[in-house]
């Protein structure tokens, strides 16, 4: 038995039914990391003695007869922004190189409560700022469907280790398409939450007005049973949701296709769509309709407008969050400055990668006296447009089906040196979070290179249910999320 | 309103403010990378918005409030333990005040 292709469910059922055991599966996971992680880099620190050690303590309870928790026996890899206690937490950047910190975040205690183990921190752009994960503060990630290429980001790492089963399911978070875009170029599911259904605590602060944390893996059914553990209010976060969390693993047939309304906005199938994508997410929108679902025509005007908004509202976040870090208590440190603010001035300077510091300026300067107006407030305006023309949709529509990204993954450092045309690739993702919205993306095809491609279905607050029971019934319909790279030729 | 040019004088001022330094080769990166992304950024005018509220929460989420009770937290020592320097307790930083 392959045991790096099973499901969540399918592990633990096999644990329970005596088929194999936990220490089984975390070695299984192990082995195919170590043989080719060297490739693919997706991993910042593998954590074998934890995962053995986890394992160990579930075949411990099986055996003694316990329950086991729900995610029993299945790894996860966890994005190295998500803080984890007693294990370095770099958050991809060279400022928290070594850091060690003293707690875990929420949702990563909610999950490992839950009988997950940990295999390992994996690789992201630094604080989650970038697209393609070129911007770590320690190596690319190759993607496992073409080695040449990027796989995409800012859960770069994330969606590598799913996509080569070397976890059966990643940790990610979503500030403009952070777990999207890499799942849909890497071809595995992923779940970005309504803005506050997850706790943020214990997870760098990227932009905090649109940060979510979500999850990755081979199907829907899988997200839909981490999210309704990682979900729910949380003391630590005043921002995280009271709404109560659904049993969305036991919803998965809820919503009937027959007569369910699927908006297709114009904005996202325009000129600036690869037609190759177009087409593969059409016959995934056509298959819908095929099984009663009416594909409705429908227009969100400022589409275009959520990439300016996003540029201005997240660095602005992000240069409040950043000007917290002073390199003192905790982090990596210059060897001697003159005065305090030299200190700041020369250890932020050495160690923040070019990206962090783009984005700080970009904020700093928004944010700067005589410029709020005309910018941060300005944003703020448009925010609410394309908040409400999604509201103004859902009067119409149950769900919007749309293209993940514009392009496939394109080949490793061709954007590096141009921000604006990395920036622009997250068009078709942004405005999701600009509103708050949840939104599930799901591999629908290859283009002519075979390289994965997705769509993403886009629902009304707190309506994480419908999604997962919409993209887990088109998964029983097609098989893409099931194909995987052919890693094994890696030499 | 559309924004002023951003120049190296601009990227240099924003590092200071932002306690960011920069090296004059990263000073030059930056003004080339950020005119334009400040110049697509002012697509934002295209859209009158007048008459529209500001949104800063997305889900209308207001105050949260609880009450002020003493709960279990870090130790000093596991509160200071990743600073590089520390003495009696406490985090060591450069002077602040000459005398």
């Amino acid at each position: 038995m392959e045991l790096n292709n099973l499901t969540i469910t399918k592990i633990r059922q096999g644990l329970l039914d005596k088929k194999f055991t936990a220490v089984e599966v975390a070695t299984n996971y192990l082995d195919r990391i170590n043989k080719l992680d060297q490739e693919v880099r997706a991993f910042i620190t593998v954590t074998p003695e934890i995962a053995l050690e986890q394992a160990k303590l579930v075949d411990k309870k099986i055996s003694e007869g316990k329950d086991i928790g729900r995610l029993a026996g299945s790894t996860v890899a966890v994005k190295d922004i998500f803080l984890t206690k007693g294990i370095q937490s770099t958050s991809g950047s060279r400022v928290l190189e070594g850091y060690i910190p003293q707690y875990s975040s929420t949702v990563f205690e909610k999950v490992m409560s839950e009988d997950a183990i940990l295999i390992g921190k994996v690789n992201c752009d630094p604080f989650a700022f970038g697209v393609s994960t070129e911007n770590s503060g320690y190596f690319s990630t190759h993607n496992p469907w073409d080695l040449s290429r990027i796989p995409g980001g800012s859960s770069g790492g994330s969606a590598a280790a799913v996509a080569a089963t070397f976890s059966t399911f990643a940790l990610g978070s979503d500030t403009g398409g952070s777990i999207r875009q890499p799942a849909a170029m890497c071809g595995v599911s992923g779940i970005k939450v309504t803005y506050g259904r997850t706790s943020r605590y214990g997870v760098t602060s990227m932009a905090s007005s649109f940060d979510t944390m979500g999850s990755l893996s081979s199907t829907v059914e899988d997200l839909a049973l981490i999210t309704e553990t990682m979900a729910g209010i949380d003391p630590h976060d005043a921002t995280s949701s009271s709404e109560s969390v659904p049993a969305y693993s036991q919803l998965l047939d809820k919503v009937s296709l027959k007569g369910l309304k699927i908006g297709l906005p114009k904005e996202y199938f325009s000129e600036a769509l690869n037609p190759e994508i177009k087409q593969k997410v059409m016959e995934a929108a056509q298959l819908y309709q095929k099984h009663g679902a009416t594909l409705v025509d429908i227009s969100l005007p400022s589409t275009s407008l959520g990439i300016d908004v996003y540029y201005i509202l997240v660095p602005s976040e992000i240069s409040a969050n950043m000007s917290r870090y002073d390199g003192l208590r905790f982090g990596p440190s210059v060897r001697e400055s003159k005065d305090l603010i030299s200190y700041y001035m020369e250890n932020r300077g050495q160690f923040m990668e070019p990206e962090v510091k783009r984005r700080i300026i970009i904020g700093t300067y928004a944010l700067s006296s005589g410029y709020y107006d005309a910018y941060y407030l300005k944003a703020s305006k448009v925010r609410t447009v394309i908040k409400q023309e999604f509201q103004d949709v859902f009067q119409k529509v149950d769900v919007i089906l749309a293209p993940v990204c514009p392009s496939t993954a394109w080949p490793l450092g061709q954007k590096v040196n141009d921000p604006l045309q990395m920036y622009l690739e997250d068009v078709f993702t942004v405005c999701i979070n600009v509103a708050g919205l949840p939104s599930l993306a799901v591999p629908c095809g290859f283009d002519g290179q075979n390289l994965p491609l997705g769509y993403q279905l886009i629902g009304n607050y707190f309506t994480e249910d419908r999604l997962f029971s919409i993209g887990h019934q088109y998964q029983q319909l097609t098989d893409f999320h099931l194909q995987k790279p052919k890693l094994n030729n890696i030499k | 309103m559309s924004s002023t040019t951003i120049t190296d004088d601009i990227i240099s001022k924003v590092a200071k403010l932002a306690r960011v330094q920069l090296t004059e080769e990263e000073i030059h990166t930056f003004t080339s990378q950020l005119s334009p992304v400040m110049e697509h950024i002012d697509s934002l005018n295209s859209l009158n918005t007048d008459a529209v509220e500001p949104t800063f929460q997305v889900t209308n989420l207001k105050n949260v409030f609880r009450e002020d009770v003493i709960l279990d937290s870090l130790s000093q020592k596991d509160a200071i333990a990743p600073a590089h320097k520390s003495e009696q307790g406490y985090v060591v930083m450069p002077k602040t005040i000459d005398k």
